[in-house]
């Protein structure tokens, strides 16, 4: 992927740089507000991580002027003000995730793997597959080895979100803001406790593990 | 109806320092006019005490030097020559011979010396008959007696108008001392308000509100100019605090991330050389305390930022129903684990204005408290309705509606003695019988410090037995 960076802290930057580069992504970095969005508007970006603070041009105008002149790049919003009102604020300005530092790199990397992702379409389909778990969206069906698996609201909630992303590693606050539309980091490990009622009904019964945890990041599902 | 009313009329501060303005001031122009009344009506009665002294001694001069015939044509005399005014009686006590003058001798009853008379029957002239007089008995000679006197009805009638007078008097001044008491009052009170709109402001996290300087230089504007120095002062020890905070957040913060960050690079190549499952189960439960510790920082900057009122709302409708049902929804797995029964049955929603984001955290964090000490196999009862302000004594801030809303989370767990309910409230206070339990002493803090932010209340309470967390939100 080609990544635009815009970041004035050099640690910070350095420090995505080389996470994004070990995961064999190009990244372009600009520590400047006026130079970054020059370049966001000339070239091709699949996915842009803007900082808030930055000199000249401020994260949220390069956003603004961005959308306003059509390009629709996903873009993560990395910033220090850690407000749900500033949050807010941000997302509405028209970008598509907020991430609040300090992060962990796992967390920035699932998030901005999505939102390349989210480019590509997948409205059309009607069934979501992950080895041989099958989930019809239609009809709310959960197969596995030809069996039903009867799952509730927020097991299958859980289970849907990981297998559209599939093969992603998703972090607990993602899982939490997804399945249940609240907006902060909860603090608590209830989102093991229903991930595990989730993997006791998906995997247990069967031979193969297709929900992994990765440890201090979040969970994944793949295709074994 | 009418009760209340007067009661809140009576409480209200204009009216109670116009009412002791215009007591103060009524009482001293009264002093003032009961004064002036005295002096002038004593006055009136000695001046004609002296015309009466006056007269008697011109007529008992002319009797000493032209006789008792002469006496008797000079009173005469002034008897025709006088409006009706003048009263003589002249008369002879041993014959009882009434000798000159216009009172019936009945009169000689009377005591020597000063007196006053009515002269209904004592008066031989008709227009006196309803009249009282001022007189004067004095004995000229063993067979003289002259009483002579003024009809006093002209003073009595001088008294009367001084009184009028005075009624119309004190009432101008009455209304001119209502209305100047209401011009005063109503300034004082206005300042007085403006002040006090200031503090509420300032009260409510609004740190940066100050109070208007009129520049009249008076003693509201005095204080005005200190309350705002106050703020200033406190403003500026809140503003360092605040980077005490942000420091804290920076400077622990985001050096316990890469610390996090590069366990997590270690237990990768730990993990990819496959023979070191010791050291990355060491490494993980590295990276699970500097979570918690991350998590702990986060929490204590939260509950810094929401006491402080820097944070503010996002205020929007929420439905009680809905909130509770998804936290509910979210904590139950940790609730099933332990076989405790969530009882939830909603019967109307109520809608509400709030933050659900704070309000999930609030609420999560009460519901984990219930669950973790609550017993295997026991019972949580959430429930929550709509009440009228009348019913409870409580000091809420409320809706125009009056009423608000209740919401109980009760357990049947070990309960909180109750001694030690306040203190739970307290950074990093545990209870000696829930140390051995996971947890940093901050839950509570927290929800107090949300609660607060949404101007309700917290009450714990005994659920005999287990715990009753009762939140009071406005609606």
């Amino acid at each position: 992927m080609r990544i635009l960076l815009i970041e004035d802290d050099p640690d910070v930057a350095d420090y995505i740089k080389k996470g994004l580069i070990q995961e064999n992504h190009i990244v372009e970095h600009f520590i400047d507000g006026k130079e970054g969005l020059i370049s966001a508007t000339t070239e091709t970006y699949d996915v842009m991580i803007i900082d808030r603070m930055l000199p000249h041009v401020e994260g949220l105008t390069i956003v603004r002027t961005l959308r306003a002149s059509s390009i629709l790049t996903p873009i993560l919003i990395l910033s220090a003000l850690t407000d749900v009102n500033q949050r807010v604020e941000g997302l509405q300005s028209g970008a598509n995730d907020y991430l609040i530092k300090p992060f962990a790199f796992s967390e920035l990397l699932a998030r901005i793997t999505i939102l390349a992702q989210s480019q590509i379409q997948q409205s059309a389909k009607t069934q979501l597959q992950v080895g041989d778990l099958t989930l019809d969206l239609l009809s709310h069906k959960v197969m596995r080895e030809n069996q039903e698996i009867n799952v509730q609201t927020t097991e299958y909630r859980l289970l849907e979100y990981l297998m559209r992303n599939k093969n992603q590693v998703l972090s607990r606050v993602m899982l939490f803001e997804h399945v249940w539309d609240y907006h902060f980091d909860p603090k608590t490990n209830v989102i093991d406790v229903h991930m595990s009622r989730l993997r006791k009904k998906v995997d247990k019964p069967f031979k193969t593990v297709l929900i992994h945890t990765v440890r201090g990041a979040g969970y994944v599902i793949k295709d074994s | 109806m009418l009760l209340k009313t007067l009661k809140k009329l009576t409480h209200n501060s204009i009216l109670r320092l116009v009412a002791t303005y215009l007591s103060v001031f009524v009482l001293s122009s009264f002093i003032l006019v009961a004064f002036i009344y005295w002096s002038s009506i004593d006055y009136i009665y000695k001046q004609l005490d002296h015309h009466i002294s006056y007269d008697y001694e011109n007529l008992s001069y002319i009797y000493q030097h032209e006789g008792s015939e002469k006496l008797i044509q000079s009173i005469n005399e002034r008897l025709k020559q006088n409006n009706y005014d003048s009263i003589y009686l002249l008369y002879d006590p041993n014959k009882k011979l009434k000798l000159a003058g216009n009172l019936h001798l009945t009169t000689a009853s009377i005591i020597d010396g000063w007196s006053i008379v009515s002269l209904d029957k004592l008066s031989t002239s008709k227009h006196q008959m309803a009249h009282s007089a001022r007189i004067f008995k004095n004995t000229l000679n063993a067979n003289l007696v002259l009483i002579n006197g003024l009809d006093i009805e002209s003073a009595h009638r001088q008294e009367q108008t001084i009184i009028n007078n005075i009624i119309y008097g004190v009432i101008i001044v009455f209304i001119l001392g209502v209305i100047g008491g209401f011009i005063i009052s109503i300034n004082t009170i206005k300042k007085i308000n403006l002040i006090n709109s200031a503090m509420l402001q300032v009260g409510d996290g609004n740190i940066k509100q100050r109070v208007a300087i009129d520049g009249s230089d008076d003693d509201f504007d005095l204080l005005a100019k200190n309350f705002n120095q106050m703020l200033e002062r406190i403003q500026v020890l809140m503003e360092s605090l605040q980077n005490i905070s942000n420091n804290i957040a920076h400077d622990l913060r985001t050096p316990l991330t890469r610390i996090r960050n590069r366990l997590e690079t270690l237990y990768e190549q730990c993990e990819g050389s496959q023979n070191n499952t010791n050291q990355s189960d060491e490494i993980e439960l590295a990276i699970e305390e500097t979570d918690n510790l991350l998590a702990t920082f986060e929490t204590i900057l939260n509950i810094n930022k929401f006491q402080s009122g820097v944070q503010k709302l996002n205020r929007q409708k929420i439905s009680s129903k809905k909130l509770l049902t998804d936290i509910i929804e979210y904590n139950e797995p940790l609730a099933f684990d332990k076989s405790i029964n969530i009882i939830f049955e909603p019967a109307n929603d109520i809608d509400f204005t709030g933050d659900q984001n704070m309000l999930f955290l609030a609420l999560t964090n009460i519901i984990n408290n219930a669950i973790k000490y609550t017993p295997e196999n026991g019972k949580i009862t959430i429930s929550y309705q709509l009440k009228n302000s009348t019913i409870a004594g409580l000091d809420l801030k409320l809706s125009e509606n009056n009423s608000y809303l209740e919401m109980i989370i009760a357990d049947n767990g070990s309960g909180i003695p109750e001694q030690e309910r306040d203190k739970v409230f307290e950074l990093f206070y545990r209870s000696e019988a829930c140390r051995s339990e996971s947890g940093n002493g901050l839950g509570l803090s927290l929800v107090l410090s949300i609660i607060d932010l949404h101007q309700g209340i917290i009450e714990l309470n005994d659920n005999q037995p287990g715990l009753a967390v009762c939140l009071y939100l406005p609606t």
